[in-house]
């Protein structure tokens, strides 16, 4: 039996080595015990081995260009997009904040995929503005015109960068998952829950996009209140369902989350699993890559999208108009996923590193060298 | 004068090669052999963390397993290696050699 000490260090490798050379190292070194040698010296051997293993890359279990890892690996690049963007959009949903001018300015401009300009706000129609006691209904856009700060237009680029980095790691992604999908389909024998778990991207899109769109649908219908101001009733316009539209938020951040990472375990699982022969074409291993390589582009524009949101917290002011659509509150949550999110990107891009093609083997055959 | 170590990675690449260029071995046969060759046992990590980097590189290919004990043999490649390694240190020796003055 292989001493407790030999075990452990076999243990400590890298599991790409264990699966590849664990048994046959504990053999040699049975036999090596067995002629005399210590069983704690061969162990350090052993230990020091395994560190010189986890510091280097394997490439004995990655084969080049293997279209599913490739294609997994730029879901795993893909998954800061999953993790960050629902915390990120939570924290500007339903939130309340001051101006100098107006009574409330809530939440705060759409994802857009435009240049921040105050017409990122044309989204949102009317908001209450208060002229002293006088109150009056207006659009928003105008209100926010001049008053863009460094912190304003920081977060707005960063807004509009994340929008389409992740439009395009979604696009990644999906194709991570179309991969899988035709290696279900084409294995010899697929079994029925390969089928289900492969579907579970597909389930989480319609989820989440579902409860996405009845989130906005929501924010979107006027509200209208009266309220009593220095004895006048006055007619109060908002925008926003405050009850239902914010545990609605509340439900599509945990649903969300919950079935991204299922669906991403599920891909990853079935794809760890399926035999595929997948000579596919080129395109969907080169956007992968692609996908995988944008990834540190897509968390600077988060790092800057959070230190605007950041900045604005601290009441933005030019001129008479303060507007700010951050929430301070949870910006530490956002600085987590975000250190998270670059952890699990710079996952990928090594994965993604591993995956580079190499020279093959050119000449196998033995060649003698006692001719020489 | 100072202990030679096996370990150091040049040497135990040469040894390992060097070992292979007689036939093909397993991790045992390996140890065995380069035990003969330097009269010191190189230790099961060592050995392969040498193989699994040949391997790697194309210079040894492993076999189909005898009894769970897999044999590696050296390929075109690594023969071409390895002689081009042992006759830049065969130059070096002898100039090294002649520069002693020794005959």
């Amino acid at each position: 039996m292989t001493p407790r000490a030999i075990r452990l260090a076999l243990r400590l490798h890298p599991r790409w080595w264990r699966d590849r050379y664990s048994e046959e190292v504990g053999l040699v070194s049975l036999d090596v015990i067995a002629d005399g040698q210590s069983a704690s010296r061969l162990a350090m051997n052993l230990l020091l081995d395994a560190a010189r293993q986890w510091l280097r890359r394997p490439a004995l279990d990655s084969p080049p260009l293997s279209p599913i890892r490739s294609q997994l690996a730029g879901a795993a690049a893909a998954l800061p997009f999953a993790l960050v963007l629902p915390l990120v959009v939570y924290t500007m949903m339903g939130q309340t904040y001051r101006s100098a001018l107006t009574t409330r300015i809530s939440g705060g401009p759409t994802l857009y995929l435009t240049w921040p300009t105050p017409s990122s706000f044309t989204g949102r129609r009317w908001e209450t503005i208060a002229h002293g006691s006088h109150f009056v209904t207006g659009p928003t856009g105008p209100l926010v015109h001049g008053s863009m700060s460094w912190a304003t237009y920081l977060s707005g680029v960063g807004a509009f960068l994340v929008g389409w980095l992740s439009a395009l790691s979604l696009l990644g992604l999906l194709i991570a998952w179309a991969g899988v999908r035709y290696a279900v389909r084409t294995s010899d024998a697929p079994r029925r829950s390969w089928r289900v778990l492969s579907w579970m991207p597909g389930l989480a899109l319609i989820v989440i996009g579902a409860l996405f769109l009845w989130v906005n649908h929501l924010n979107q219908q006027p509200v209208v209140t009266t309220v009593m101001t220095s004895g006048h009733p006055v007619s109060v316009i908002g925008i926003e369902h405050p009850v239902l539209a914010r545990v609605l938020g509340d439900v599509s951040l945990t649903l969300g989350l919950g079935l991204w990472l299922a669906a991403l375990a599920s891909l990853t699982y079935v794809a760890s699993r399926v035999a595929a022969d997948v000579r596919s074409s080129r395109l969907p291993i080169t956007l992968s890559r692609s996908v995988g390589r944008m990834m540190p582009l897509l968390l600077l524009a988060y790092a800057l999208w959070i230190i605007g949101l950041r900045s604005q917290a601290s009441a933005t002011t030019r001129g008479q108009v303060t507007v700010g659509y951050a929430h301070a509150g949870w910006w530490p949550a956002a600085i987590v996923a975000l250190i998270l999110a670059t952890a699990l990107s710079l996952r990928g891009l090594i994965t993604l590193h591993r995956l580079r093609p190499r020279a093959p083997d050119v000449s196998p055959a033995v060649q003698p060298l006692k001719s020489a | 004068m100072a202990r030679s170590r096996i370990g150091r990675t040049q040497d135990a690449t040469v040894l390992v090669l060097t070992s292979l260029a007689e036939g093909p071995k397993h991790g045992y046969a390996l140890i065995k052999d380069i035990e003969a060759l330097t009269g010191e046992v190189m230790g099961p990590g060592t050995l392969y963390g040498v193989l699994v980097r040949l391997e790697e590189e194309g210079l040894v290919q492993s076999l189909e397993s005898e009894d769970r004990r897999r044999p590696y043999r050296l390929t075109g490649q690594g023969a071409a290696a390895l002689r081009e390694r042992l006759e830049t240190s065969l130059r070096i020796a002898r100039l090294g050699l002649s520069r002693l003055g020794t005959s």
